[in-house]
C-alpha cells in the first residue's frame, strides 16, 4: 500500500512539473539535459457479471483511478548519456517499472520489476483446515465416518479460501562495452511467487479405500539468478564465457495435514492407527507431503566464432552446469504407529551435470550454394545418489512397509544431433533446399527404450518472385526407431525383481508414445502477396501426421493441422483494416486393454494381447478444434486530432473424448462399455474501441470501451463442490461410493463464465 | 493420370511466376567505385530522416559518440558510399546504395551484411546457422532502424492500454509464425497476450545451438527460467516429465486445462495403461447400478491423488502420492 502510493505520489509529481512548463513546449529545458515524457491516467468504470476469475488470471482491471502507462526521459544536450523511466500499470497488482540509463557506446544499467498476478480461483474454493505455513489442522472433524457424517461437516465448516499467486520479478541488468571488441555483462535478477493453488491428496492404500483431501498449496519461493559474462570479437572471430547461477528456495517445502477420517480427537488428542479403515475411523490422525525441495542450478557456457577458409564459418558452443539439491528426506510416514522403514541415506546428494556441445560449420563458397552441417550432444548426467530402501516404502501413511526391496537409479540420457542443409539459389526468386537430420536418444535403465535412432528429411522451398509475392513451403518426414523397447528394462535397478518378473505385470504390446517407434510428415506453407501498395494478404498452413506403427497398444496415432489466413487493407490514407482467421484441429487415437484377470475369458496380463482379448480391448479418440479470429480497423477521424481504433477478438475452443469397446476394473461384475466424455467447450470474446483526441498539442484525451465474456462447459469441473458424494445415480444403484462419499475437495470452478464492460476516460500528457 | 493433371497446372504455376519475377525491375549496372561523402552531405538531402535516426541508440553512438571509424561513417556504414549516388543528384537505387525497403530488390544478405558487421555477437552469434538465415529472413523484416520504436527497434509499436499491453514482439513474429499468434489466444494460456512474456523470453529468433531457437540447452531448462521448483533432481523423477515438459503441455496454448496437450484422464492413459487403475474408461456419472461414478474423471482427475507429477523427494513418494 505504502509502495502504490509512493508511486501515485511520484506520478502527481511528474503531471505538476508539465504544468509548471510552459503549454506549448515540447520537453523540458534543465540544463544540459532535455527532459521529456508523459503521463496517462483515468478512471475504469465496470459493470461485470458472473465470476471473472479468468478476466484478471494475469492482469489487474479495478473500478477506480487508473496509470496506465508514465514515462520520463532524460536526455543530456550532448547526446552522450539518456535516463529512461516507464511504468505501467502504476500502483496495480500487475504494475512494471523500468528504469534504464547510461552512456550511449559504452554503459547500460537496466532495473526491472514486474509483478505477475495469477488467480486460479477467487471466491469460490472452500476449506474446513486451518492454515499455517505448512501446518494444516482442523478445528473439528465429523460425528462420524459415513458420507453424510462427512457432507454435513465439511458443509458446516468450510471456509473461503482464494487461489491466487503473485509473481514479483526484480531484474538489473548491467553491459559495459569499453571498445567495440569487448562486452561484458552482468544481471541479477530476485523472483518471488507466494500464493496459494489447488491440488490433491488423500489417505488410504488403494484406489479403492481411501478419501481424498484436496489441499491448498502454500507457495512461497523465492529465486535468485545471477548472470556474468564476457566476450571479445576480433576480426572474423570472437570468445565468449557466460556464468549463469540460480538458486531456488522453498520456504515452505513440508506440508502436513490433519486426516478428518481419523475420528478418534482432534489435535494432539488424535490417536494413530497403523491400520486404515473407513468405516472405523482409524488409520493416521496426519498426512505428511515433501513439497518441491530447494535447489540450486550453475552454467558455464563458451561459445565461439570464426571466419575460416572458402567462406566457412564456425560457430560453436560448449555449456557445462551443476544442478544440485540436497534436502534432508522426510521420514516414511508421519504416522506414529507405523514401523519406519529404513532408508540408506539422510538425503540424495542431488548432483545432474548437464553438458551440451554444439559445432556448427556454414559455407557459401560456392556462389548461390549455401551449406551447412552441424553437430549437437546434450547429456543429461544424473549423478544423484543411489538410494536402499531395503523395506519398501510406506503407502499414503498407514499399513506397513511395502516389503519390496528398491534401489532407486538415477534417472540420465544423452542425446546426439546431426544435420546437413544444403541450399542453392536456383533462380534469383527461387531457392530450394535440402535437408537431413539424425536423432539419436540414449536412455539409462528405468524406461523401457535403451536407444533410438531418428531420421528426417525432406525439402524446403522459399518462392519470391516479385517484392511483392512470397512463399514458403517445408516438407520433413522422419522415421524413429524402437527396436529394443522392453518392458522389463528397468527391473533389477530400481527394484528387486528380475526383467522377467516385471513383464508378469505389463502389457506385451504397450508401446509409451515418447519411447515408440513413430513415423512424422510434417509440412507447413507461407503465403505473403501485397497485390496492391496498401493491401497485404498472408495465409499459412501447419501440419503434423504421427504415426506409431508398432503400438498395437497406446497412441496410434495424432494429427494437427492448421490453416490461416489473414489480410491488412488500407483503402483510404485515413483508414486500414485488418483480420486474421485461425482454425487448429488436433485428433489423436488409443487403443487400450482392461488390466484385471477374467473379463471375457482374457489370458493373464502379460500374454494379454488386443487379438487374443478383444472383449477387454477399448479405444478412445479424441479431437480439440479451435476457431480463432481477430479483426480490427485503425481510423483517423479527424486527421493528427481524433483516431479511433476498433479491435475483436474470438476464440472457440472445444475438446472431445470418444471412447469405444468394452473395458472392467477391480469392483466390476462383468466388461462395461468405454464411454464418451462430455466435451469440453470454451467461447472467449474480446472487443475493445479506444479513441484518442488531441485537444492540444501535449494534451490528449481518450476514451475506451472494453467488453470481455467468457463461457466454458468441463463437466468434470462443472459439477466440483466441496462434497461430491451424492452425484446423481440411476434409481437403484449406489448413492456415491463410499470412498468419494468420504471425500472433500476445494469445490472451486475457476472457469466460471463471466462477462465485462470496463469503460476508459482518461487524460494523457505529454512534455 | 492423376500425377498428369496435377503436373500440368503445377507447370504453368511456376512458369507464370517465372515470367513474374522476369519483370521485375533489375538494378543499373554501377560506373566507378563509390568513395565515402560523410553524413552532412546525407543530411542535406534526408534531413527528416536523419533527425528521427539521430534519436535512436545507433544514431547517438552513430553521430555523437562514434567509437572507431566505423562508426564514424553513420549513414553510409549501412548504406554503402554514397559518392556516386549524389553525384547521379540522388534518387531512388540510384548510384549502388544498399536500400532496406521492401520493395528494394536487395536480396537478405546484402541487407543483413551491414548489421552483421557489428552484430554478430552476444544473442546474435548463431545467426548465420540459424533457422531464420537459411530461410532468407532479412534483419529489416523484423526490426526498424530509423526511427525509435520500441527497446528491441523492432518494425512494429507496442499498445499500451489500460486494459492491456499488446507487446510489439507477438506482431511481429506473428508476421510469419500465424498458428501460434493464434494459440496465444486460447483459454489455458501463459501470459503472452496480457503482455507479461514475450517470444523472446524463451525462443532466440537470431538463432542458437538449441531445438526450436531455445535459449536454453534443452526445453526443460527454459521452463526451468520460471518454473524453478520443478528443476529437482527429486528422488523419485518421472522420467518423461524429466526428458520433456512438452511431453504433456503445450506452452503456447491449449483448449485443456494447465496447457495439457491432451485432457485428462486421458494424458496420462497414453502410456499408464498396463498399472493399477488408470485403464478404465470410466464415466463421469455412473451409467449402471455397478458402476459408480469415477474420481478419475472429474476435478484434477489422476492428480487428485498423484499430485506430486512432476517428482518426488519423499521417500514415501514413488507413487507421486506424497
Amino acid at each position: 500500500m505504502i509502495y502504490q502510493k509512493a508511486i501515485l505520489l511520484l506520478s502527481g509529481s511528474i503531471t505538476a512539473v508539465f504544468f509548471l512548463t510552459t503549454p506549448s513546449a515540447a520537453q523540458v529545458d534543465l540544463g544540459d539535459y532535455t527532459v521529456s515524457g508523459s503521463i496517462e491516467a483515468g478512471g475504469m468504470p465496470s459493470h461485470r457479471s458472473g465470476n471473472t476469475t479468468k478476466l484478471e488470471e494475469y492482469r489487474d482491471l479495478p473500478e477506480t483511478v487508473v496509470v496506465p502507462q508514465l514515462e520520463l526521459f532524460i536526455d543530456s544536450k550532448k547526446k552522450d548519456f539518456y535516463l529512461e523511466f516507464d511504468s505501467l500499470k502504476t500502483g496495480r497488482d500487475d504494475q512494471s517499472y523500468r528504469l534504464r540509463a547510461g552512456r550511449y557506446g559504452l554503459l547500460d544499467l537496466e532495473f526491472v520489476w514486474d509483478q505477475i498476478p495469477h488467480l486460479f480461483n477467487v471466491d469460490n474454493a472452500r476449506t474446513p483446515y486451518n492454515m499455517n505455513d505448512g501446518r494444516y489442522t482442523l478445528p473439528s472433524k465429523p460425528a462420524g465416518t459415513t458420507g453424510a457424517n462427512v457432507r454435513d461437516w465439511v458443509n458446516a465448516n468450510a471456509q473461503p479460501v482464494d487461489l491466487k499467486l503473485y509473481n514479483g520479478l526484480a531484474r538489473f541488468n548491467v553491459r559495459y562495452t569499453p571498445n567495440p571488441g569487448w562486452t561484458f555483462r552482468g544481471g541479477y535478477g530476485s523472483q518471488n511467487t507466494a500464493g496459494k493453488r489447488a491440488f490433491g491428496a488423500y489417505f488410504g492404500p488403494s484406489p479403492g479405500s481411501y478419501n481424498i483431501t484436496e489441499l491448498v498449496e502454500p507457495i512461497d519461493y523465492q529465486t535468485h539468478n545471477i548472470e556474468l559474462g564476457g566476450e571479445y570479437a576480433g576480426e572474423g572471430w570472437s570468445l565468449g564465457l557466460t556464468y549463469n547461477g540460480s538458486l531456488f528456495h522453498n520456504n515452505t517445502s513440508t506440508l502436513t495435514w490433519d486426516n478428518p477420517l481419523n475420528t478418534t480427537g482432534l489435535g494432539a488428542a488424535c490417536v494413530d492407527s497403523a491400520t486404515y479403515n473407513q468405516g472405523a475411523g482409524t488409520g493416521p490422525c496426519r498426512g505428511r507431503l515433501d513439497l518441491y525441495p530447494s535447489n540450486q542450478a550453475h552454467t558455464f557456457t563458451l561459445n565461439g566464432t570464426a571466419s575460416l577458409p572458402f567462406k566457412t564459418n564456425f560457430i560453436g558452443a560448449f555449456s557445462y552446469g551443476w544442478r544440485l539439491q540436497n534436502d534432508p528426506f522426510l521420514p516414511f510416514t508421519a504416522n506414529s504407529a507405523v514401523i519406519q522403514p529404513t532408508i540408506s541415506r539422510r538425503n540424495l546428494d542431488g548432483d545432474v551435470r548437464p553438458t551440451m556441445i554444439n559445432a556448427t560449420l556454414v559455407n557459401n563458397f560456392f556462389r548461390d550454394l549455401g551449406l551447412k552441417a552441424f553437430y549437437r550432444y546434450y547429456d543429461f548426467d544424473n549423478r544423484s545418489k543411489r538410494v536402499l530402501l531395503p523395506d519398501g516404502i510406506i503407502v499414503n501413511d498407514q499399513g506397513t512397509a511395502t516389503g519390496d526391496v528398491f534401489l532407486t537409479f538415477p534417472y540420465s540420457y544423452a542425446k546426439q544431433n546431426v544435420g546437413f542443409d544444403a541450399s542453392y539459389n536456383v533462380t534469383r526468386w527461387l531457392t530450394a533446399k535440402l535437408g537431413y537430420g539424425w536423432e539419436r536418444m540414449h536412455r539409462e535403465y528405468a524406461r523401457e527404450l535403451l536407444n533410438s535412432n531418428e531420421h528426417s528429411f525432406g525439402p524446403t522451398f522459399d518462392i519470391k518472385p516479385t517484392a511483392w509475392t512470397l512463399f514458403r513451403i517445408a516438407y520433413r518426414r522422419s522415421i524413429r526407431d524402437a527396436h529394443d523397447y522392453d518392458a522389463g528394462r528397468n527391473a533389477a535397478v530400481e527394484i528387486d525383481q528380475t526383467p522377467e518378473e516385471v513383464r508378469l505385470s505389463r502389457l506385451e504390446e504397450l508401446r509409451k508414445f515418447d519411447q515408440a517407434a513413430r513415423d512424422r510428415d510434417r509440412f507447413t506453407f507461407f503465403t505473403q502477396v501485397s497485390p496492391l501498395e496498401n493491401l497485404t494478404l498472408h495465409g499459412g498452413f501447419d501440419f503434423t501426421n504421427d504415426r506409431y506403427p508398432r503400438s498395437v497398444i497406446g497412441v496410434q496415432k495424432d494429427i494437427d493441422y492448421a490453416p490461416s489466413i489473414g489480410f491488412i487493407y488500407a483503402p483510404l490514407e485515413w483508414l486500414s483494416v485488418f483480420g486474421d482467421y485461425n482454425w487448429e484441429r488436433f485428433d489423436w487415437r488409443l487403443q487400450a486393454i482392461a488390466r484385471n484377470t477374467g473379463p471375457g475369458g482374457c489370458p493373464d496380463l502379460e500374454l494379454r494381447t488386443a487379438e487374443n482379448c478383444p472383449a477387454a480391448t477399448w479405444r478412445s479418440r479424441g479431437n480439440d478444434e479451435i476457431h480463432t479470429v481477430k479483426l480490427g480497423s485503425d481510423v483517423q477521424l479527424i486527421k493528427n486530432l481524433l483516431n479511433l481504433r476498433l479491435q475483436y477478438g474470438f476464440s472457440f475452443g472445444s475438446s472431445e473424448v470418444r471412447s469405444s469397446g468394452n473395458s472392467a476394473a477391480s469392483g466390476d461384475t462383468g466388461l462395461v462399455p468405454a464411454t464418451d466424455y462430455p466435451t469440453i467447450v470454451n467461447r472467449w470474446h474480446e472487443f475493445l474501441a479506444r479513441a484518442e483526441y488531441v485537444v492540444h498539442k501535449n494534451v490528449a484525451l481518450r476514451l475506451g470501451y472494453y467488453f470481455n465474456s467468457y463461457s466454458s462447459k468441463d463437466a468434470g469441473v462443472d459439477i466440483m463442490r466441496i462434497w461430491m458424494g451424492d452425484i446423481e445415480t440411476p434409481a437403484g444403484g449406489p448413492t456415491f461410493s463410499s470412498s468419494i462419499g468420504r471425500s472433500i475437495f476445494l469445490g472451486d470452478r475457476g472457469k466460471g463464465s463471466y462477462q465485462a464492460h470496463i469503460g476508459f476516460l482518461g487524460l494523457k500528457l505529454s512534455f | 493420370m492423376r500425377r498428369f493433371f496435377l503436373a500440368v497446372p503445377a507447370c504453368f504455376l511456376f512458369l507464370g511466376l517465372y515470367l513474374l519475377a522476369s519483370s521485375a525491375e533489375k538494378k543499373p549496372a554501377e560506373s566507378s567505385p563509390a568513395t565515402y561523402v560523410g553524413n552532412e552531405v546525407c543530411q542535406a538531402c534526408h534531413a527528416p530522416a536523419f533527425e528521427k535516426f539521430s534519436n535512436t541508440v545507433m544514431g547517438r553512438i552513430f553521430l555523437f559518440n562514434p567509437r572507431n571509424e566505423t562508426e564514424k561513417r553513420a549513414c553510409e556504414n549501412c548504406h554503402g558510399p554514397g559518392s556516386n549516388h549524389v553525384a547521379a543528384g540522388g534518387g531512388k537505387g540510384v548510384g549502388g546504395m544498399i536500400t532496406f525497403r521492401k520493395d528494394s530488390g536487395e536480396s537478405a544478405e546484402v541487407q543483413n551484411q551491414p548489421c552483421l558487421t557489428c552484430h554478430e555477437r552476444g544473442i546474435q552469434t548463431y545467426w548465420k546457422a540459424s533457422t531464420h538465415a537459411s530461410r532468407g529472413l532479412a534483419c529489416v523484416n523484423c526490426h526498424t532502424l530509423m526511427e525509435k520504436t520500441s527497446g528491441k527497434q523492432l518494425a512494429k509499436m507496442t499498445d499500451i492500454t489500460p486494459f492491456g499491453v499488446h507487446r510489439a514482439e507477438i506482431e511481429v513474429c506473428g508476421q510469419c509464425h500465424l498458428q501460434r499468434k493464434a494459440q496465444l489466444l486460447r483459454s489455458s494460456h501463459m501470459p503472452l497476450r496480457e503482455g507479461k512474456m514475450v517470444c523472446s523470453d524463451c525462443h532466440n529468433p537470431h538463432g542458437s545451438p538449441n531445438p526450436a531457437q531455445l535459449r536454453q540447452n534443452s526445453v526443460n531448462e527454459n521452463c526451468y527460467t520460471c518454473h524453478a521448483e520443478r528443476r529437482g533432481p527429486f528422488l523419485w523423477e518421472h522420467p518423461p516429465v524429466l526428458e520433456s515438459c512438452t511431453n504433456c503441455h503445450e506452452p503456447h496454448g491449449s483448449v485443456n486445462d494447465r496447457l495439457l496437450k491432451v485432457t485428462d484422464p486421458r494424458l496420462c492413459t497414453q502410456c499408464h495403461i498396463h498399472t493399477r487403475h488408470p485403464a478404465t474408461p470410466r464415466p463421469l456419472r455412473p451409467l449402471s447400478p455397478s458402476v459408480g461414478p469415477s474420481v478419475f474423471a472429474f476435478n484434477r482427475s489422476c492428480t487428485n491423488c498423484h499430485s506430486q507429477v512432476h517428482g518426488s523427494n519423499h521417500p514415501s513418494g514413488k507413487f507421486y502420492t506424497r
